[in-house]
C-alpha cells in the first residue's frame, strides 16, 4: 500500500516514525477517514445515496426515484411485453404477412387477419361471406355490347321536300330486341331496363348525286326532336350542302331515351324534282350507358 | 305528281328550288304507303284549299 493510500490519499504512519508518534499519526489518519465518510452518515430506511455534487465523497441521503413504467403489457395488433429486464414486443400485424402483397384486413371489431394476394390480374372486391369481408376475384371480361344493326339493301323512293322514314328490313345484330324486321322497321325501341343514353349512327346511300340540300333526322316518339338534341331544328342531325360527286350522307347522334321510346330516322333532299331512291342504308343504335 | 309539285302548283309564288322546311312548309312520308302528308304548315300563307294537315290527307279533295 503506496502512502497517503491510493486513491484516497490518507497519510499512514511511516516506517521510521517513533513509537511515541503513532497515536498522533493515527489520529491524523482517522480524521482523514471520518472527513472524508462523513456523508455517509445519516439517511433513514429506504433512502439511497446520491451525488451531491461532482466532488470526490459528496452524498446524500435521498428518497429513490420511482419508475415511471413497471411493466409493458401487448395490446391489440402487439405481442410481448413483460415487467422485468429487456422487455420485446412485436406488431402481431406485420408478422401476420408472409409473403409480398399479403393484406391485413380486419375481421370484427379490434380483430385482424391475413388476407393472401390474388394472381395476377384480379382485383380485391366486398364479399360480407369472407371473414375479412373482403376477396380476390377475377374481374368480367370487357363490358357486354348492348343495341342494335338494321340495314336495307332495296330502293327507297325519297321524294323531294319531304321528310321521309328510313326503313331498315333487314338486321346484322339485335342484342336486346330493339328492332324488328316485321313491323315498324325503322323503329329502335328501347326495351325494359334499357333506359340511358343511346349513339345513333346512320349511313345513307342514293342511287345518284344529291345535287342540293339532304339531310338526316332523328325522330323521337313520331316526332322531330329539337336542336337541343344536336344544334340543329327540325331533327336534323347531319346536313349536307349537295354535291355533283356525292351520293351519300351518314352521320350520329346521341339521346336519352325512357323505356319504350323509339328512335327513327328521317332522310330529306332538295335535289331533283323526280324522288331519289336511297340503295341502301345502315343504322346502328349502341347503348352508351344510363 | 308529288305533294310538293302540287303544292307548287296551288301556290305559284313558291318556287321548285324552295327547300321547304326553310319557308315553312313540312311534308312527311312515313314509309307505309300511305304517302306523303303536311305535318306542319307554318308558310306565310293558309294551306291551299283542297289540302288539309295532318295524316294521311294532304291529298286535294276537289
Amino acid at each position: 500500500m503506496s502512502n497517503p493510500t491510493t486513491p484516497f490519499g490518507w497519510q499512514m504512519p511511516e516506517n521510521t516514525d517513533l513509537v511515541t508518534d503513532l497515536p498522533a499519526d493515527f489520529e491524523v489518519f482517522g480524521q482523514a477517514v471520518a472527513t472524508d465518510l462523513q456523508y455517509l452518515l445519516g439517511g433513514t430506511t429506504g433512502q439511497v445515496l446520491a451525488k451531491g455534487s461532482a466532488t470526490d465523497l459528496d452524498f446524500d441521503w435521498v428518497a429513490p426515484t420511482t419508475g415511471d413504467i413497471t411493466g409493458v403489457t401487448a395490446g391489440t395488433g402487439i405481442s410481448g411485453g413483460g415487467t422485468s429486464g429487456t422487455v420485446t414486443v412485436t406488431n402481431s400485424m406485420a408478422t401476420a404477412i408472409d409473403a409480398k402483397g399479403d393484406l391485413i384486413a380486419g375481421t370484427g371489431a379490434d380483430a385482424f387477419s391475413r388476407l393472401a394476394v390474388g394472381t395476377d390480374g384480379q382485383v380485391l372486391t366486398a364479399d360480407s361471406a369472407e371473414a375479412t369481408g373482403l376477396k380476390f376475384t377475377t374481374p368480367a371480361s370487357g363490358a357486354t355490347y348492348v343495341g342494335a344493326a338494321a340495314f336495307r339493301n332495296a330502293n327507297l323512293s325519297v321524294a323531294k321536300n319531304t321528310n321521309v322514314l328510313l326503313t331498315l328490313p333487314s338486321e346484322q345484330y339485335d342484342t336486346d330486341g330493339f328492332h324488328s324486321t316485321v313491323t315498324n322497321t325503322g323503329r329502335f325501341t328501347i326495351p325494359a331496363g334499357k333506359a340511358g343514353k343511346y349513339l345513333l349512327t346512320c349511313f345513307v346511300s342514293y342511287v345518284s348525286a344529291i345535287t342540293e340540300q339532304a339531310w338526316l333526322m332523328l325522330y323521337v316518339n313520331g316526332a322531330a326532336t329539337t336542336a337541343a338534341v344536336s344544334g340543329l331544328s327540325n331533327g336534323r342531325f347531319q346536313e349536307f350542302g349537295g354535291s355533283a360527286n356525292t351520293d351519300a350522307i351518314a352521320g350520329s347522334v346521341s339521346y336519352t331515351y325512357a323505356v319504350a321510346d323509339y328512335a327513327e330516322v328521317y332522310v330529306f333532299h332538295n335535289g331533283t324534282n323526280t324522288p331519289i331512291n336511297i340503295d341502301a342504308a345502315r343504322v346502328t343504335f349502341d347503348y352508351l350507358g344510363a | 305528281m308529288e305533294l310538293f309539285e302540287q303544292i307548287i302548283e296551288a301556290i305559284p309564288e313558291i318556287k321548285a328550288t324552295d327547300c321547304f322546311p326553310k319557308i315553312g312548309i313540312f311534308l312527311q312520308d312515313d314509309s307505309d304507303g300511305q304517302g306523303a302528308f303536311i305535318a306542319k304548315w307554318e308558310y306565310t300563307k293558309p294551306i291551299p284549299d283542297g289540302f288539309i294537315l295532318g295524316k294521311p290527307t294532304g291529298k286535294k279533295t276537289k
